[in-house]
């Protein structure tokens, strides 16, 4: 168990580092030019995410599968503008995790309301149990830091369906969607249960983490 | 006149009654049980009826029977007919199928869609027999 989260946590530190260097530092400096501010950023990309969800609800697959994916993609950069322009704050993190919840919960209302116009109930209580799901894996990541626990250790990595991997998952749903609504169905249902699986996986890496610090 | 009929309040001794009465009106213990064995598992036949008017429940599925009720149709002509994509077209159509209330087939490469009456009217007539409405 421990050694798979070990491994799994190299992967993620490796991946981190060749996103940082190999896209986030061109893409801040695109955004530098700009003269928008981190904060800026964020907003904008909640924004692209309130477009993204009536997309959604307007049962416009295409263009709202590129439009959450791009606005998922959007998220990562304000962190990159804040550290490539030294702007890095708590006031900057703090809205940035806040507005990347919004921004996720207002695309799944709009799953929501995409299953209830097409007079699918259980669609719907998919949606907002893949809403819950996701957000109890952002919410475990935060309350175990804020109790001190996995800070450094990043817990961000440990699990199978952090944002990223959810956010792909919507996307190809989204985009099958023009195909089969039921692709889009089946998406749901998975980041349901993938994100149930890592908020599991998240209490367990606590409570290693706990038994280790009272030994 | 239609009045509602009281909750049945059996179980309850005379005197706990009347204070559960004043207090508050709380369903009876056995009107709860049979409430969540109506819920957890409704007569087969009630379901039927029910998943019957669950496909009929939404505007799209009524105008696509609407547009079959003239006759036969290919998806492409439903299509254009509620102008929708094809994919919602085809989500509902799977649902009018799943409550047999629309039957596909398929003609080279066009899927040929029509109206099943006698379902239509076989819920119909179990429903109206349910309700004790048939004549």
């Amino acid at each position: 168990m421990s050694a798979t989260q070990d491994s799994s946590n190299s992967r993620g530190a490796a991946f981190r580092a060749s996103f940082r260097a190999r896209i986030e530092a061109p893409v801040a400096a695109i955004f530098i030019r700009t003269h928008l501010t981190p904060n800026m950023l964020t907003l904008i990309g909640f924004g692209i995410a309130v477009l993204g969800a009536y997309l959604v609800a307007i049962h416009a697959w295409i263009l709202a599968g590129l439009v959450v994916g791009f606005g998922a993609a959007f998220d990562l950069f304000d962190g990159a503008l804040a550290r490539a322009t030294g702007k890095s704050s708590k006031f900057g993190a703090f809205m940035d995790s806040t507005f990347d919840r919004a921004g996720e919960a207002v695309v799944y209302v709009g799953l929501v309301v995409a299953m209830i116009r097409l007079s699918d109930a259980n669609g719907a209580a998919l949606a907002a149990a893949a809403m819950a799901a996701a957000f109890m894996v952002s919410y475990s990541r935060a309350k175990s830091e804020s109790l001190g626990f996995s800070s450094g250790k990043g817990i961000a990595n440990v699990g199978l369906a952090p944002r990223e991997v959810r956010s792909v998952i919507l996307v190809i749903g989204l985009i099958g969607a023009a195909i089969d609504v039921r692709v889009l169905i089946a998406a749901v249902a998975l980041i349901a249960i993938l994100a149930t699986v890592t908020t599991i996986q998240r209490i367990l890496f606590v409570y290693e983490q706990s038994k280790q610090r009272t030994n | 006149m239609y009045s509602p009929p009281l909750p049945q309040r059996g179980g309850i001794p005379a005197g706990r009654r009347d204070r559960l009465q004043t207090r508050t009106n709380v369903p009876s213990r056995a009107h709860l049980r049979s409430t969540i064995a109506a819920l957890a598992a409704p007569p087969e036949e009630l379901r039927a009826v029910a998943a019957y008017h669950k496909a009929l429940s939404d505007p799209t599925r009524l105008r696509l029977m609407q547009r079959l009720a003239d006759g036969p149709a290919t998806v492409n002509e439903l299509t254009s007919h509620v102008d929708l994509s094809q994919p919602l077209v085809s989500f509902h159509l799977h649902r009018l199928k799943a409550a047999g209330v629309v039957e596909t087939r398929r003609a080279g490469r066009e899927v040929i869609c029509t109206l099943s009456r006698d379902v239509l009217t076989h819920f119909r007539a179990r429903e109206r027999e349910i309700l004790g409405l048939a004549s």
